[in-house]
């Protein structure tokens, strides 16, 4: 898991995606994306 | 500036109880009997109590004070059941001292329990999950406080060795207390080998999961002229809330101690430099370095470095948690009750081969929820009042 924070200004808990674990740093940009999982939507981030 | 009643109110009985297991015995049973060993500590008997204080875990009972009272015949003129987590126990040694003062009660106890470990072998955690971060499955609590420590290690450069010295300094500790839970021999190397629980946390980095108990017995320092102990007094407490989930607190890296100890210690009237023994709660190793930064021993930042080569470990400059910690002692789930109950043995001189010469000033610090409730206590031994 991770903290995301917005450029909007909130921060979330989330996970980043599409990269492995020990290459989401922090301090890297990344962009949301709505996941799904058994039929409910959640947001997660991936690397811009 | 506040008006806390210093050194009004002493310790004047501490118990602990069932560390290494309690025999198919309940929270309640723990609590009960570490109640009975601190009143007997103090000369005084369960007739002479009028205020409880208690926290059994939550998923046991809730309204867990009124159990106490009822299991131990108490009819009392307050009972409490604070619920802001570990730093619960210092909570209520406040409002004790506050109640102390104004002839609201005469004798106040405050007694925990936890069967944690024989009944569940896993940490309890005290509210259902928060939807907005249940949905990522962290590790409760565990992956709370390894965001803290990244972000730590990623401002500070705090490093993975440091958070292990501070393991190693609170099994150093253990090795000199017969209570403890966790003992023998411990390296960096092995921390940091361990597995891991939630990145960069290992398994040795987390605090244990054990039953016990401990207790305290309050009262004026008028009265305590009359018990057999010598009392240790409270010269002064203040609590802090900065959140209740990681994702809402407001700086990673700081907790409300940074709040709340500065309140202490004016009532107390002393600085971090006069202290001579820290309990500080040690839920994971990163609490040990962030908490030493919020209790003024180094700035910000510089708590890892602070750590390094022994400094809080026997011998070392700083004697911290030295009954072993929530690491190596003791953790039935809310472990601030045992921060209060080593700081009095400490400034009694009663705490055997670990005990820290000449000690007259000690915290007893709690925290709770994920680093989200801070509260701090300053005792003091006879040359402080």
């Amino acid at each position: 898991v991770c903290l995301i924070e917005l450029d909007e200004g909130p921060r979330m808990m989330s996970r980043v995606e599409g990269v492995p674990a020990d290459a989401a740093t922090i301090g890297m940009r990344v962009k949301a994306r709505i996941a799904e999982e058994n039929g409910s939507p959640f947001v997660v981030f991936e690397p811009v | 500036m506040d008006r806390f009643p210093r050194g009004n109110a002493v310790f004047a009985g501490v118990s602990t109880f069932g560390i290494k297991g309690g025999d198919g015995l309940q929270p309640i049973d723990f609590a009960a009997r570490a109640a009975i060993l601190a009143l007997e500590d103090a000369g005084l008997k369960i007739g002479d109590v009028d205020a409880v204080f208690t926290a059994l875990p939550p998923t046991e009972d809730a309204m867990s004070g009124l159990s106490v009272c009822e299991y131990l015949g108490i009819n009392s003129r307050l009972t409490d059941n604070n619920r802001v987590g570990g730093s619960s126990f210092q909570t209520m040694a406040i409002q004790a001292a506050v109640m102390l003062e104004a002839g609201l009660c005469d004798v106040a106890l405050i007694t925990y329990g936890s069967n944690q470990r024989s009944a569940t072998g896993k940490l309890i955690t005290a509210s259902k999950p928060f939807p907005y971060e249940s949905r990522y499955r962290p590790v409760a609590p565990a992956s709370s406080y390894a965001l803290a420590a990244s972000r730590h290690m990623y401002e500070y450069g705090t490093t993975r060795r440091q958070l292990a010295e501070v393991a190693v300094a609170a099994r150093q500790w253990a090795n000199l207390n017969p209570e403890a839970f966790a003992q023998g021999p411990l390296s960096v190397d092995e921390v940091i080998g361990a597995r891991v629980v939630s990145d960069p946390l290992g398994v040795l980095d987390c605090c244990l999961v054990t039953d016990g108990a401990a207790a305290a017995v309050m009262v004026r320092a008028e009265r305590a002229r009359d018990l057999p102990n010598a009392p240790v007094y409270l010269l002064g407490g203040s609590a802090a809330t900065t959140h209740r989930w990681i994702s809402c607190m407001p700086d990673l890296t700081t907790s409300a101690t940074a709040l709340c100890a500065p309140r202490a210690y004016a009532h107390a009237g002393v600085t971090p430099q006069d202290v001579d023994v820290v309990e500080l709660y040690d839920a994971f190793t990163i609490n040990t370095i962030m908490m030493l930064e919020d209790l003024g021993f180094c700035a910000k930042g510089e708590g890892g470095a602070f750590v390094e080569n022994g400094a809080i470990a026997p011998g070392g400059r700083l004697p911290v948690n030295t009954n072993g910690g929530g690491l190596s002692c003791t953790h039935p789930g809310m472990y601030g009750m045992f921060t209060m109950v080593e700081a009095v043995r400490q400034l009694r001189g009663a705490a055997g081969a670990r005990q820290v010469a000449e000690a007259e000033i000690a915290i007893a610090h709690g925290n709770g929820g994920s680093l989200s409730s801070q509260a701090v206590l300053v005792l003091g031994g006879p040359s402080t009042v």
